[in-house]
């Protein structure tokens, strides 16, 4: 490949443009700072997928402060029935509509300026937004009007308004469509030859995404469709069993698309910050397949303790198969910060054991978010995970506030850190705006960090005394047996507490000079600045 | 990186670049040994928890 | 691209490179573990005894 040097971003001469992948003239530019291509018609939907994901992390950011300082015992903010309708709007806010958002915005990226393709079809694009923007302003608009209090997991006989069921049905949809307009890229790119042998990694745990959200998003449908139908009396029972089983096929397995796309985000950002290599194809695609393969049994650690289903159908399951999965992580937990190393080293930053890491450039955000999210999914949504999903100790910590304590680890500190971070390349090399307030996104993956990692650990420790999740009234005042905790408790609560606000802080920090970049940013023009 | 090399053609490199086979990376090597010991505290910690509660005569 | 000069490439490599295969694996054999063997499971229970 020849490398390009224009000065005029999007207006090469038509004989270069040849060598650029499918674009048809006129329809792409090619990035000053990175030599890739950017397709505009894809650059206009990770514009608006991004836009959108960050409304959505605000508003689950101010019901996620609301719940935090309602779980602190001493302030206990929320009466019990605005927490139970934050829970929910919180919970699909964050897990479904600012990660959902986020995922298609880098899909659409990977397969065409990876792939140097154009979009396979712009009005799928169109309609796949359109469904997903609709469903989640009716699921807002249904859940703040108090007619959908049934936390995210919506577990029949709880009734929702038919809205509710309708809205997750579009949102579903929309991001199917958005998946297959993905996948259906990556055909076009291979049956065009924009690229040689195989697709770089990066894509190739796109697809990986990408699969595992064709499974997430059938199960979706499956339960979510009779269950609406059962909202308007069409059908008069769902089976409880049945509905737990199938909707975690949805609930969990979307947490492995995160997962996917994260550990892609790393790669990327190992390679956008310090340059680092990928230090073994095979090894790292085969991560990947096992993630394919397996990662989506281990939904059933949801299911540890419901009397329907058979030891052996859950000891299968989370234990055998999912620990294929967890080797997979594994692998990438190594060699993401290890080809950081050795690209360091080369540098010159040889002194020690640890003198590549002390020389990292930790105040670039990109770096910091990316590798701070690395290392708070490994040492705590990654054991704490594995414990939890085991079989016989999951006894223990079933619905304590262990299990929220194991999460924000994961999909907050982890994927939500990462995807953040990402941002900080997004915004200068997509938006083409330079960040304000430089000094406030070199701090943020630090506050926001140690907030989730402080309420992380707030929450486990409540939970480890018994402490349940989802509930307003740690006492269970009233009850006929009383409930007694140790003291010790509430200082976790406190703890929670205090993390979580901290947490909150460093969201805001990610939000405003991300929102004032995009909408009153200087433009970039030429190079990005560098961070 | 060099300055020169940018960093989308790396990624779009990548795919023929197979790997050095043998690399050094002692640092990582050793926060993956602290990972490894962390699990092993912590899980032993949760069976001991579960065996307090869980008596089996 | 099949020159008969190139080295052979090796299966991984194929199967990896073969998205719809994958798509294939990846979405039948969590259909398969999880979700029939489970579905199953609780369509053969048999109803609870009044007490
Ligand atoms: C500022 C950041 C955040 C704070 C302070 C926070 C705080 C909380 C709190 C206090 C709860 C309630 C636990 C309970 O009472 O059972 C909760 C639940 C939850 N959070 Fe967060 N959170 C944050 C960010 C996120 C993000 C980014 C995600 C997802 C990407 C997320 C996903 C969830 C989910 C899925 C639940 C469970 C809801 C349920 O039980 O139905 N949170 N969070
Ligand atoms: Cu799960």
């Amino acid at each position: 490949m020849t490398t390009l040097d224009p000065t005029v971003e999007g207006a090469l001469p038509e004989t270069e443009a040849a060598g650029r992948g499918n674009h048809p003239p006129g329809t792409f530019r090619v990035c000053a700072t990175t030599g890739l291509t950017v397709d505009l018609a894809a650059e206009k939907f990770i514009k608006i997928n991004a836009v959108f994901a960050v409304v959505f992390l605000l508003l689950g950011g101010i019901a996620a402060l609301l719940l935090a300082l309602t779980r602190w015992s001493a302030v206990h903010l929320l009466n019990a029935e605005w927490y139970y309708r934050m829970t929910t709007f919180h919970g699909l806010n964050m897990l479904i509509l600012w990660i959902l958002f986020m995922e298609i915005g880098i899909l659409y990226f990977a397969a065409t300026a990876l792939l140097k393709s154009r979009l396979a079809s712009v009005k799928a694009g169109w309609a796949g937004f359109a469904c997903m923007a609709v469903g989640a302003i009716m699921l807002d608009a249904v859940i703040l009007a108090g007619k959908a209090d049934v936390m995210m997991t919506s577990y029949v006989p709880l009734r929702a308004h038919p809205t509710f069921y309708l809205a997750i049905i579009l949102v579903a949809v929309g991001t199917l469509i958005g998946v297959i307009n993905f996948l259906a890229t990556v055909y076009i790119a291979k049956r065009d030859k924009t690229y040689s042998g195989s697709v770089p990694l990066v894509v190739f745990g796109a697809i990986t995404a990408a699969i595992i959200a064709v499974s997430t998003l059938l199960h979706g449908a499956g339960i979510m469709i009779p269950t609406f139908l059962w909202s308007i009396d069409v059908i008069d029972h769902v089976d409880p069993a049945a509905y737990r089983l199938v909707w975690w096929g949805l609930g969990h397995q979307s947490q492995q698309v995160n997962v996917a796309a994260m550990v892609s985000v790393w790669y990327l950002l190992g390679t956008l910050t310090v340059g680092a290599k990928v230090l073994n194809q095979g090894v790292s695609r085969t991560a990947f397949l096992l993630y394919i393969l397996f990662i989506n049994l281990a939904s059933a650690h949801h299911l540890l303790v419901d009397p329907g289903v058979s030891a052996g159908w859950k000891i299968w399951n989370t234990s055998y198969a999912m620990y294929l999965a967890v080797l997979a992580s594994m692998i990438h937990g190594y060699t993401v910060p290890a080809a950081v190393e050795v690209a360091l080293r080369k540098q010159g930053h040889t002194k020690g054991l640890f003198g590549w890491l002390g020389a990292a450039p930790w105040k670039n955000p990109g770096f910091s978010g990316f590798f701070l999210s690395l290392l708070i999914f490994g040492f705590i949504g990654g054991i704490t995970g594995v414990t939890l999903g085991t079989e016989q100790i999951n006894i223990i910590a079933h619905n304590t506030l262990r299990i929220p304590g194991h999460f924000h680890a994961t999909v907050v500190g982890g994927t939500s850190l990462a995807f953040m971070a990402l941002a900080y390349y997004v915004v200068p090399l997509i938006f083409r705006r330079e960040f304000p307030l430089r000094w406030m996104c070199r701090a943020q993956p630090y506050v926001f960090a140690a907030g989730i990692v402080l309420m992380s650990l707030g929450m486990s420790f409540a939970g480890s005394y018994g402490v349940s999740r989802r509930s307003w009234d740690v006492e269970a005042s009233g009850a006929l047996h009383p409930v007694s905790y140790d003291p010790s408790v509430h200082v976790w609560l406190g703890v929670l507490g205090i993390g979580g606000s901290l947490a909150f802080v460093g969201l805001l920090m990610f939000v405003v000079p991300t929102v004032l970049a995009v909408f009153f940013g200087k433009r970039v023009e030429a190079k990005m600045p560098a961070w | 990186m060099t300055k020169e090399e940018k960093s989308g053609d790396l990624i779009e490199k990548e795919s023929e670049h197979r790997g050095d086979g043998l690399h050094h990376a002692p640092g990582t090597f050793t926060l993956t040994l602290i990972l490894l010991v962390s699990f092993v505290v912590y899980y032993f910690a949760n069976w001991k928890a579960l065996a307090d509660v869980w008596h089996v005569r | 691209m099949s020159e008969s000069n190139d080295p052979p490439v090796h299966w991984l490599e194929r199967m990896l490179d073969n998205t719809w295969l994958l798509l294939a694996l990846g979405v039948l054999i969590p259909a398969i573990s999880y979700t029939l063997w489970g579905l199953l499971e609780l369509a053969n229970l048999k109803a609870a005894t009044l007490p």
